[in-house]
């Protein structure tokens, strides 16, 4: 019975995901999209999800465009500038180092979210999630500072309190 | 100004010829291998530009590689292992200059038989026929007239499963002729049981959570791709090879173990050949529905021709099916994704197991 | 529609631009930088600004041309989940050199100013 509760959500994702590709919504896209949303979503359900509840609650939803807003306006830019100015830059000013970060959220999907937006930025890669999960070793091109409460501010802080929003 | 262009190709024939019956020469003569090889490569590339000025461009694309970039390399590993010097005081003179004049005459019969063939042909460049062709079968894949169009806006799957079905058929045989010899040697072997365990086995946590999030997508534009064949660029054997991904992921970034949990062998043997059974059936279903009502049809036939006069629906309510594209595409999908799956699977034994069953079956 | 079409083909082709920027400054930086994982910087760079953008632009490009018809669809489409897609796993692919070179130490992460998943490595409490 969970199997098939599970399934729902991974269904209707796929289904949106093949709409999206196929680019149409005639009757034969919307039938054999259903077939194979359906077949996907009973193979992998169990695999993908874990809480089938988190996915009825609607304020997740805009947690998360508020998340895919900030983050592509704002934090993309701000690092892709950045780089790019410390690239460009005749003398280079880089000053690199791995620093350790406090990470505190429930869910792997989070430490997922948070560790991809991280690497994601220019200037920051995740290099180690610590097997307890509770800090991330990250690479960064200009280390401010070593101790891992600021380094946290500097870095992680903000996705850190969307992911949490988001995803536990 | 016309003649110069028809002019073009012999001047650049000649100029080619000339220069590969120089680097043959230089090959000849050089002491140093390296070096020999180096214009030996140079040759090859003019031999390739003769042979696309012939006409022959399936050749070019064959021999581009092969011997500019393949031969050249194993002669290079080659020469490192052993020695870079000839020892012998290079090819004597007289040698030399009889290959020089063999090469001559055989560019110079190689010429003749091109003029011979201009006289016969007036043209060096493909032909406008050919792009008028190539327009025909554009136009009228999907035409008013069913009795010579297969119904399908997409030119290379109707060309691939209905024009040339036969042609298909058999290279895509080869594929599962292949995959029937890995499992033939591999009969005895099997995935060893074991408990997947999420902290050892694997690789990191972040690729383990977003190669979850991203196979059920990977899976159903595999399936997209496969479905829509008959109308967007793609088709069963590319969906097939995407969907095929997903196995190769779950092997890699979780465990063989992990992914027995999802393709076990001898269930991605049954589909594969449910697949398998669903081309046949496609590519005679027009004959069978023929012999139970008594008419004339052929196999591999999608829409009625001249003398077979029925065939599939091309359309169901409106939405464009194209007849036994749609069937074809989805049984080679699932033949194709299994067949991946069966071969990574087979590939990721233990090499301490394949020996163990060895073993067992020698003594 | 016919009114959007102008202004989606401006900021499609405005991404686009953004993109090949992108592209040669990680170029350059792929050539300055000193070592692996400085350059992985570079190469982040590559992956967003350089190709997860200007595939957006190419989709909503493809949105703006009228005359493909139904088909335009289909490409902005693919455009898209490519782009998903590539968001999700181009830092996967980042995340994992990063930490097969660190460990298997074929990269060697000089010069550094501080590195303390090497002191938690030496205090035993890293295991890998």
């Amino acid at each position: 019975m969970s199997r098939i509760i599970r399934a729902i959500p991974v269904a209707i994702l796929t289904f949106i995901v093949y709409i999206v590709f196929t680019g149409s919504a005639t009757h034969f896209d919307i039938v054999t999209g259903v077939i194979g949303a359906v077949i996907v979503g009973i193979v992998f359900g169990s695999v993908v999800i874990t809480n089938t509840y988190k996915f009825l609650q609607l304020q997740r939803y805009f947690w998360g465009l508020a998340y895919a807003l900030y983050y592509f306006f704002i934090a993309e830019v701000r690092a892709h500038y950045d780089v790019i100015k410390r690239i460009l830059n005749p003398k280079m000013p880089i000053n690199p180092g791995i620093v350790k970060i406090p990470i505190d959220v429930a869910s792997d999907y989070s430490i997922l979210a948070v560790a991809n937006s991280i690497t994601n930025t220019p200037g920051t890669v995740t290099v180690y999630v610590h097997p307890n999960k509770k800090y991330l070793y990250i690479n960064w091109i200009d280390v401010v500072t070593r101790e891992p409460e600021e380094a946290r501010k500097a870095i992680s802080y903000v996705f850190e309190k969307f992911a949490k929003k988001v995803f536990d | 100004m016309s003649d110069l262009y028809s002019l073009t190709p012999y001047v650049v024939l000649a100029v080619s010829a000339l220069a590969s019956t120089i680097a043959v020469y230089l090959a000849i003569i050089e002491r140093d291998l390296i070096k020999a090889v180096l214009y030996s490569a140079i040759q090859s590339t003019f031999y390739a530009l003769i042979f696309y000025l012939l006409m022959v461009p399936d050749i070019v694309l064959v021999y581009i590689p092969v011997a500019v970039g393949l031969l050249p390399a194993i002669l290079i590993i080659a020469v490192k292992k052993t020695e870079k010097y000839e020892d012998v005081g290079g090819v004597p003179r007289t040698t030399s200059i009889i290959v020089l004049l063999s090469v001559t005459v055989f560019t110079l019969i190689a010429g003749y038989l091109l003029v011979v063939s201009h006289a016969i042909t007036f043209d060096v460049f493909p032909s406008l026929d050919a792009r008028l062709l190539a327009k025909w079968f554009l136009a009228t894949t999907l035409w008013w007239n069913r009795l010579f169009s297969s119904m399908s806006p997409e030119a290379v799957t109707a060309i691939v499963w209905d024009y040339r079905g036969l042609d298909t058929y058999f290279e895509t045989s080869v594929m599962y002729l292949a995959i029937i010899g890995a499992l033939a040697i591999a009969r005895y072997l099997d995935i060893p049981r074991k408990e997947y365990r999420e902290d050892v086995m694997g690789m990191s946590i972040i690729g383990k959570m977003s190669t979850r999030v991203i196979m059920p997508m990977i899976i159903i534009v595999a399936i997209s791709i496969a479905l829509h064949g008959h109308l967007t660029p793609g088709g069963g054997f590319q969906g097939g090879v995407t969907g095929a991904v997903t196995v190769s992921l779950l092997i890699f970034i979780f465990s063989v173990y992990f992914a027995t949990r999802f393709f076990k062998i001898s269930i991605a043997i049954l589909l594969r050949i449910i697949g398998l059974a669903g081309i046949v059936l496609s590519a005679t279903i027009v004959a069978i529905i023929g012999f139970l009502i008594g008419q004339p049809a052929y196999i591999f036939q999608n829409q009625p021709k001249i003398i077979a006069q029925i065939g599939l629906p091309y359309e169901i309510g409106g939405n464009l099916i194209s007849g036994t594209l749609l069937l074809f595409n989805t049984s080679e999908f699932l033949a194709v994704l299994m067949g991946f799956a069966i071969l990574f699977l087979l590939l990721s034994i233990p090499e301490e197991n394949v020996l163990e069953v060895i073993k067992g079956e020698v003594e | 529609m016919n009114l959007l079409n102008p202004v989606l083909t401006i900021i499609g082709y405005v991404l686009v631009g953004i993109g090949a920027f992108c592209q040669v400054v990680a170029g350059i930086g792929m050539n300055r930088f000193p070592n692996f994982f400085v350059r992985l910087h570079a190469a982040t760079i590559c992956a967003i600004g350089g190709s997860f953008v200007p595939i957006i632009g190419c989709s909503l490009i493809a949105l703006s041309i009228e005359e493909f018809g139904v088909i335009r669809f289909f490409l902005a489409g693919a455009g898209f989940v490519t782009a998903v897609f590539l968001l999700i796993l181009a830092p996967v692919g980042s995340h994992l050199l990063a930490k097969a070179a660190y460990f298997s130490k074929a990269a060697v992460l000089y010069p550094k100013a501080v590195d303390l998943l090497e002191e938690d490595v030496e205090r035993g409490e890293i295991r890998e």
